[in-house]
């Protein structure tokens, strides 16, 4: 009788892990990806990497030192005292990749494809796709967790 | 113990694992749904309708362009801000003029996020033309990104007001 309720057991164990298992797959095993497009906000705090274009005004900060920052168009850069680096006026395209970066375009027609774990921040009006599905932004604003 | 007895025992504790199973599988989907289940249960603030939004380009580059105000277009994203263009502000009525517009205080209650981070960029882009210091105020926005990221929203719209404030003559 013991053995029995001991398979039981063991194979409850299992489905737990099973189970366990998928949701992890679903939600993009280790590293989570996201493109979105809009007006407002939207940005990406973690380690990844992440290309986003659009007008506005462009905000990068690199905790770790190791960020590659490649910029191209338009705008201003400068640096603020808390360490942040922000580009006035930008108009083009920035690739950004690294280990403990914020990256944020505030302004109007950003499309934004990132690849990483952290953080997505998404506010204002917009729509969003992730390998989970799809989503808009909402002016209350909406933080994604990746993966 | 009987055999009845164990066997119900056994059932017992196989459904009582696969129901934990079942609420961490659907936990599990509920977090990967947008992860912000906290968020779920805010009540959106209040959006202006978008016929009246003129979208402005939050840049901080100053210039003595004049942006086009009759437009509901948005504003080319190479165009430069100046304090001609206040009276585009989206939470600023079109009738008023540059000084009523700096005299009163905005509403900021009763904003959206967009029509407070639009305000925030003329505000910038003004004050930065008169030539007036705008690093606390830029720092204060900073912040406020910093808090978004964080998930505290409500925070972030006070740093975000905090920033305007800091903006306004």
């Amino acid at each position: 009788m013991g053995k029995r309720l001991f398979s039981a057991l063991g194979l409850a164990l299992v489905a737990i892990l099973l189970m366990t298992g998928a949701a992890a797959a679903a939600q993009g095993g280790g590293t989570g990806t996201l493109t979105a497009q809009g007006d407002g906000i939207a940005g990406l705090r973690g380690n990844g990497s992440i290309t986003i274009s659009g007008s506005g005004t462009l905000y990068v900060r690199d905790a770790a030192g190791d960020a590659t920052i490649n910029v191209t168009g338009k705008g201003v850069k400068r640096e603020l005292r808390n360490g942040w680096i922000l580009y006035a006026g930008f108009d083009g395209q920035a690739q950004i990749s690294g280990t403990q970066i914020t990256v944020a375009l505030s302004g109007i027609n950003i499309h934004l494809q990132a690849s990483g774990t952290g953080k997505f921040l998404l506010r204002g009006e917009g729509t969003y796709e992730t390998s989970h599905g799809k989503g808009v932004w909402t002016d209350a604003g909406k933080v994604i967790a990746v993966p | 113990m009987p055999t009845t007895r164990r066997t119900f025992l056994q059932w017992t504790a196989v459904c009582v694992i696969w129901l934990v199973s079942a609420w961490g599988f659907v936990g599990c989907r509920m977090q990967e749904a947008g992860g912000n289940g906290q968020l779920a249960n805010r009540s959106p603030m209040p959006t202006a309708p978008t016929a009246t939004l003129d979208k402005v380009l939050p840049t901080a580059t100053t210039a003595a362009s004049v942006l086009p105000t009759a437009t509901r277009d948005k504003v080319p994203p190479t165009a430069t801000t100046a304090a001609s263009a206040l009276p585009t502000a989206t939470a600023i009525k079109a009738s008023r003029t540059p000084a009523q517009a700096t005299a009163t205080p905005p509403p900021l209650a009763r904003m959206s996020f967009s029509e407070r981070n639009a305000l925030y960029f003329k505000l910038l882009a003004a004050r930065q033309a008169e030539g007036r210091e705008t690093a606390t105020a830029e720092e204060a926005y900073a912040q406020a990104i910093e808090l978004m990221f964080a998930g505290d929203f409500a925070a972030a719209d006070k740093k975000l007001n905090q920033a305007i404030t800091a903006l306004l003559p």
